[in-house]
């Protein structure tokens, strides 16, 4: 029996979970991100590293974020190293056709949710996702429960203060 | 300090003593009832839908070909049911990105294997299911004939049961979704 058939049962539970949790993980990559190309270049660079390093493990919606956050990390460390070369605008360019993809009204959630620190935003993405609890969160982000708590509390607020300037 | 209590409340992050006492607390406090209405309409806010439309991805086994072996044409008017059903469906599907497969064509698998004592062929198209390839002869060469849907497919030859081979033939690789690389074969118009 080919290794690939052994593990077709496998597969299609993983299909299934990856299909599942499509839409809200792109809500929390766009959460993440900002902008939808780069929300979906990193799903699709989530989806491969789970199929290539953890595909025999049990299937499991955390393990899923939380790879999604270390592709997200990646490729800002990436981009921090790569900026210099770049065209700026052409970065923008390609931003921009997307952005008639974000609902209207979440553009300010956005750019509020940017003004966090990159800890505070993937923390705050994870709960409202709704995926995940606040044990994995502390798993995944090396914190004590009691802090996820408090911290989740407090980038609450400052959400509430950052979108309540942004009114008119 | 109560006020983390909200969140908590909105993640369902409550056990029932702490209900208890958030439910005894909103009894008491007016500011904090507000406060957590408040902090409720932000998280309708927050965790309303993101984006218009959520993209597809294309990992490997998320490809999916559509198979329409009943649209074998049989006669005219079927055929023209057929091409509309196609032309419609490739409509349909190609804002996804996914693989539309075409009625079926006749395809021969060839390998040269002259030592082997068993060759069969998995790909896609066979469900991954192991398929007897025909030894032509004593010339060293397996042969087998398929219908195949026109588009992209997926196959390996496997050898006395269990080695892989990629088709010599088919330059175009791709790693799969277990532990090896499978010969990507494109079967067109002409095919």
């Amino acid at each position: 029996m080919i290794k690939g058939k052994r593990s077709k049962d496998t597969m299609h539970d993983l299909s299934s979970m990856f299909e599942e949790n499509r839409a809200r993980l792109f809500s929390y990559l766009m959460r993440m991100c900002g902008t939808y190309e780069l929300a979906w270049d990193i799903m699709q660079e989530t989806y491969t590293r789970y199929l290539e390093r953890y595909r025999e493990r049990e299937n499991s919606p955390a393990l899923l974020y939380k790879i999604a956050y270390h592709a997200f990390v990646d490729h800002t460390r990436r981009q921090a190293r790569e900026v210099v070369f770049e065209e700026e605008h052409a970065v923008h360019e390609i931003d921009l056709e997307h952005t008639l993809m974000v609902r209207e009204g979440y553009q300010s959630v956005l750019r509020a949710l940017g003004q966090l620190g990159q800890d505070d935003r993937n923390l705050i993405s994870l709960v409202i996702g709704g995926d995940v609890s606040y044990r994995q969160i502390a798993d995944m982000m090396g914190m004590s429960e009691a802090n996820v708590k408090v911290r989740v509390h407090r980038i609450r607020i400052r959400l509430r203060e950052i979108l309540k300037g942004e009114k008119p | 300090m109560k006020e983390h209590m909200i969140s908590q409340f909105i993640d369902d992050e409550l056990g029932l003593d702490e209900k208890i006492e958030f439910v005894e607390e909103i009894h008491r406090d007016e500011a904090f009832t507000n406060e957590a209405r408040e902090f409720l309409l932000l998280e309708k806010t927050l965790r309303s839908e993101v984006v218009e439309a959520v993209p597809e991805v294309s990992v490997p086994f998320a490809r999916r070909v559509l198979f329409f072996s009943l649209l074998r044409p049989v006669n005219l008017a079927f055929m023209t049911m057929a091409a509309a059903l196609v032309i419609l469906t490739a409509a349909l599907v190609s804002q996804h990105q996914e693989t539309v497969a075409h009625p079926v064509t006749s395809h021969r698998f060839v390998l040269y294997e002259p030592g082997a004592s068993s060759v069969e062929i998995a790909g896609n198209f066979t469900g991954w299911e192991r398929v007897s390839m025909n030894r032509v002869g004593e010339i060293g060469y397996w042969e087998l004939n398929l219908d195949l849907s026109r588009g992209e497919h997926r196959f390996v030859y496997l050898l006395e049961g269990d080695e892989r081979i990629l088709d010599p033939t088919v330059l175009l690789r791709e790693r799969d979704d277990f532990d090896g690389e499978n010969s990507v074969l494109f079967i067109g118009e002409s095919a």
